[in-house]
């Protein structure tokens, strides 16, 4: 039993970290911490394979998401938005990156995470509806939404 | 809007974990799952341990014992008998709380009572770090609109673990516990989500104008609730 659970999760252990890291580092800019975020995420989704297989993507996805938003909190609170500002990316993805976290801190829960898994995430709208056990119809919706609210702050930067 | 987010990708290729890294992945796994069993089997122990000094101090000095110390053994309540699940409550669904109004930690930002098919589902957001020990309950309280019938839906977590989820008629006692596997989200301390499916019928014989609040409570100390309103629906 211990094995097969190991090598279900070995086999799917690459393409899990690749999609928290991708989360996370879209989130943050910095691959030390994504890959750090991406890690645990992975660690998280190990410890608890059982019951997190059959839907271990967009759980890692979710979990990376708001270990990733922790962080940036605490980055926020500890030294304020200088704290990016002096990491080697283009001052504009920097603001990008902090108000996209703080508008999808803002959004409504189902907004949020539907945005996540479908865009933060890149799942397909089937498969962001299977996960949060809604109709496509309802992904659309909150998705639209979403996207709307996140528009206004993060693509005026 | 997407353009927008793919340009924040990575441009280098993220190279695979070697052997050591994804061992060290790996044991760290391992040692969240044995913490997480530890906290299964002590949970219950500690529980005993409580109740069986409860009962020796009321033994030894019934006189003196306080009418809300809780009974030392208490029998087992009856099993809730399900029914048809009411259409309501109408156009509320969701409760966002507002941030930072919580008198201790954790501060929850948004609790649910979803029905996208039969199931309810209790669902809480923790905004901020869920504590790292301690007993945390998340608790949904649904009254029929002449407020003569009620039901609890309630999460109980210890140190972030899950230990019980139950449907309770509050009038009788009778409760219905549901399997931690229902719970779609893993335990809260994990990032911060906390949810559980309850079976359908749950809320049967509340009616279609049925009301809910929410709350979250820790070492017993109500710390957050948020009441629905027609404007939080999401």
């Amino acid at each position: 039993m211990a094995g097969d659970l190991v090598i279900t999760f070995e086999g799917a252990f690459e393409p899990l970290r690749r999609a928290a890291y991708r989360a996370a580092y879209r989130l943050l800019g910095d691959r030390a911490t994504a890959e750090d975020v991406a890690a645990e995420a992975l660690a998280r989704a190990y410890a608890r394979w059982s019951s997190v297989a059959d839907h271990a993507q967009p759980w890692v996805i979710r979990v990376a998401t708001n270990l990733a938003l922790d962080v940036g909190r605490r980055r926020a609170t500890a030294s304020g938005r200088q704290v990016l500002l002096v990491e080697d990316a283009p001052v504009d993805q920097v603001e990008r990156r902090l108000d996209l976290q703080a508008a999808l801190r803002a959004l409504p829960r189902r907004q949020r995470e539907v945005v996540v898994l479908r865009f933060l995430g890149d799942l397909s709208e089937k498969a962001t509806a299977d996960a949060l056990a809604l109709d496509v119809g309802t992904v659309k919706s909150h998705a639209a939404r979403g996207l709307s609210r996140l528009r206004d702050t993060v693509e005026r930067v | 809007m997407i353009s927008v987010l793919r340009d924040l990708d990575d441009p280098m290729p993220l190279a695979d974990l070697g052997p050591a890294q994804r061992a060290a992945v790996v044991a760290r796994g391992e040692h969240l799952r044995r913490r997480h069993r530890l906290q299964v089997i002590a949970v219950p122990v500690a529980v005993a341990a409580v109740v069986a000094a409860v009962a020796v101090a009321l033994a030894a000095d019934p006189g003196t014992a306080r009418k809300d110390l809780p009974l030392p053994a208490a029998p087992s309540p009856s099993e809730l008998v399900l029914g048809q699940e009411p259409t309501g409550p109408v156009g509320v669904g969701g409760c966002e709380d507002a941030a930072g109004d919580s008198v201790g930690e954790p501060d929850v930002d948004f609790f649910s009572l979803d029905r996208p098919s039969a199931p309810l589902f209790h669902y809480a957001l923790v905004h901020g770090e869920m504590p790292s020990s301690g007993i945390v309950v998340f608790r949904i309280e649904a009254h029929s609109a002449d407020g003569t019938r009620s039901r609890e839906f309630v999460q109980r977590t210890v140190d972030g673990t899950v230990v019980e989820q139950y449907v309770r008629d509050p009038s009788t006692g009778a409760r219905r516990d549901v399997p931690r596997d229902a719970n779609p989200f893993g335990d809260p301390g994990d990032h911060g989500v906390g949810g559980a499916w309850f079976p359908p019928g749950s809320a049967g014989g509340l009616g279609d104008r049925w009301t809910w609040e929410a709350s979250i409570s820790v070492n017993g100390t109500m710390v957050d609730a948020c009441t629905p309103t027609p404007a939080a629906t999401p």
